[in-house]
């Protein structure tokens, strides 16, 4: 029980704040139902013209969109979560007396961003809760187990580039290169908004280096076509390097970051 | 002798920030500010001990250096005998830190549930949080604010709920930058008394704190160091820290209707300057400073001889503010 103990202060304590934040609490529930609905009707003007590129996803514009916006989030979470905790923690002034205290910085930094991937979850439940009760997505036959696999392995690459970027706050303050890049990246090349396939060759062969074109290409073959273990296997492998090169080299980036700013006294600067 | 703090030439340097003219025309010069400087010194376990010394004096980068918040650029510090660059996992279990930032907590929270977070966090077993929650919210005397919102408090209930803060685990060594600072004189003196509570009734645990208030140095500490400019101008007890400036003793002399001849041998002894007069009821007042080299009784023979009549003859003490003076700027 001690080891989820301060995972759940961080959870707790980030809730209570939030929640504090009634206004926004409530508007970002608000965005869900705007973006599913917006993309709804843009579906329905796109309608069957990209018929051929988005047969390997069951052809529906707006099924394959919302599992894009919806999963996007987690890329989009982990990018940025982490660095904007510990941004937000320096700005605060929280920082200092979290440091202070005798958990180690990686638990800091993990749990710091516990709240958001909560959060992200219950967006991503709730984008598809709309799409399905609402706006007639049809899910039936989702190959659930492996939508949660790719989902474990998504969250766990993607931290791995989040904890980098975090290592960056933590010397340069404000101004992270690598999540803008990627964050571009991924909404250009990742197939958000539209499959990969529509991209020219070269820009095709970028995109495979990104996570999130791996990710949101075995989701949508696990949520939309019912595809098997044997059928995500490719992006399941390409997940799992990502996971087991970008994971570690997170830590070890961000330990060298956290001796960097020790060294120039400012750890807690803004 | 047990040593709770141990710095041994201690260093700090800072890389200076370049304009952005620097950073085109000379782009790997690099340019140090020194925040301190072969800082040696040692304090014992179950010492209140004061680190004294005015704004940039190197105080707050000493305090974050023993927390391990900061990695000097030389020499070594030892906090509870753990050096602060390889074992700051042992050095943390071992230390709670008062930081004069009411920053350092989350405003939207309460003050009870900030220190519940913090507990955790400080590994207090689940069992014994509400517990040991409950007992600093007492002994800093926030009882009746304990469940409302951080952000209503009052600075000096912010203060004291850092302090508890920093009791929560039972350190052995609490280090406090700047306590009082930026607080009202009545709520300086709570804090004071918190702190001197604190020392009293923990006699083994060690208090370390950073103040350029002097008054309140001498207050709590048993033994102080000076700091200025990065550099350890003096350490010891307030009577031996006196002792330094003692071969400029000073008397005040009290004599009845001096003339001109008792004033010409009032200059004679003064070391600084003219000697200072001012006229009371029973006589003028005048302060004399005589070096080491001087004695208080040849003063004293020549004004008699010169017609005085010497109604008081009083040393005074020096203030540490007088001695801080003295040591900072080179005796003068």
């Amino acid at each position: 029980m001690s080891v989820v103990r301060k995972p759940l202060a961080f959870i707790s304590r980030d809730i209570i704040e939030e929640a504090s934040y009634k206004l926004a609490f409530l508007m970002r529930i608000g965005g869900v139902f705007l973006a599913s609905f917006t993309f709804f009707f843009l579906s329905k003007l796109i309608g069957k013209g990209s018929v051929p590129y988005l047969q390997p996803y069951g052809g529906d514009y707006f099924s394959f969109v919302l599992i894009g916006i919806a999963f996007a989030g987690y890329n989009q979470m982990a990018l940025s979560g982490f660095s904007r905790r510990i941004r937000e923690a320096q700005m605060k002034g929280t920082l200092e007396a979290v440091l202070l205290t005798q958990t180690s910085i990686p638990t800091i930094v993990l749990c710091s961003a516990l709240y958001t991937f909560i959060w992200t979850s219950f967006t991503v439940v709730l984008y598809l809760l709309v799409g399905v009760v609402v706006l007639g997505v049809r899910m039936s036959g989702a190959n659930l187990p492996g939508a949660l696999l790719v989902l474990v392995l998504t969250v766990a690459s993607f931290s791995g580039v989040g904890i980098i970027s975090a290592s960056f706050v933590m010397v340069f303050k404000k101004g992270d290169p690598l999540a803008f890049t990627l964050t571009a990246a991924s909404f250009l090349l990742g197939g958000v908004y539209y499959p990969v396939a529509v991209l020219p060759s070269a820009l095709q062969k970028i995109s495979y280096i990104l996570p999130i074109r791996h990710s949101l290409d075995a989701m949508r073959l696990c949520l939309l076509r019912q595809a098997s273990f044997k059928m995500i296997a490719p992006n399941v492998i390409a997940l799992t390097v990502f996971s087991a090169i970008l994971l570690p080299l997170g830590f070890l980036c961000f330990q060298y970051a956290v001796k960097r700013a020790k060294i120039a006294g400012s750890l807690t600067h803004y | 002798m047990d040593l709770a703090i141990e710095t041994v030439n201690l260093t700090k340097r800072f890389q200076k920030a370049k304009s952005y003219r620097e950073m085109l025309l000379r782009p790997f010069a690099k340019q140090d500010i020194t925040a301190l400087r072969n800082v040696s010194l040692s304090v014992k376990a179950g010492e209140t001990f004061a680190l004294v010394g005015p704004n940039g004096a190197g105080k707050t980068t000493l305090i974050k250096i023993l927390s391990t918040l900061i990695l000097p650029t030389a020499g070594d510090a030892f906090v509870a005998g753990h050096e602060v660059k390889r074992q700051p996992a042992e050095i943390k279990r071992r230390i709670g830190c008062v930081v004069a930032e009411e920053r350092s907590f989350y405003w939207r929270l309460t003050g009870r549930q900030n220190l519940n977070f913090f507990a955790v966090l400080n590994n207090i077993p689940k069992a014994a949080v509400k517990e040991r929650v409950d007992e600093v919210i007492a002994q800093v005397g926030l009882e009746r604010h304990a469940d409302k919102a951080f952000k209503a408090y009052s600075t000096g209930m912010k203060q004291r709920l850092a302090i508890g803060r920093a009791l929560l685990a039972d350190p052995e060594i609490v280090l406090f930058d700047e306590p009082t600072k930026s607080l009202d004189r009545p709520t300086a003196q709570l804090i004071r008394g918190l702190i001197a509570d604190f020392a009293t009734r923990m006699p083994k645990r060690t208090v370390f704190f950073a103040t350029h208030d002097l008054q309140e140095a001498e207050e709590l500490a048993g033994r102080l160091a000076l700091l200025d400019c990065g550099e350890l101008k003096a350490c010891g007890t307030p009577a031996e820290l006196r002792r330094a400036i003692c071969e400029r003793k000073r008397y005040t002399l009290r004599l009845r209707q001096p003339n001109e001849r008792v004033a010409n041998v009032l200059r004679q002894f003064a070391t600084a300057g003219q000697p200072a007069g001012t006229r009371a009821a029973e006589g003028t007042c005048f302060l004399v400073e005589i070096t080491n080299t001087g004695d208080i009784s040849s003063v004293i023979r020549e004004l008699v001889q010169a017609g005085a009549q010497i109604v008081e003859c009083t040393p005074v003490k020096p203030s540490l503010g007088e001695v801080f003076d003295f040591l900072t700027r080179g005796g003068t």
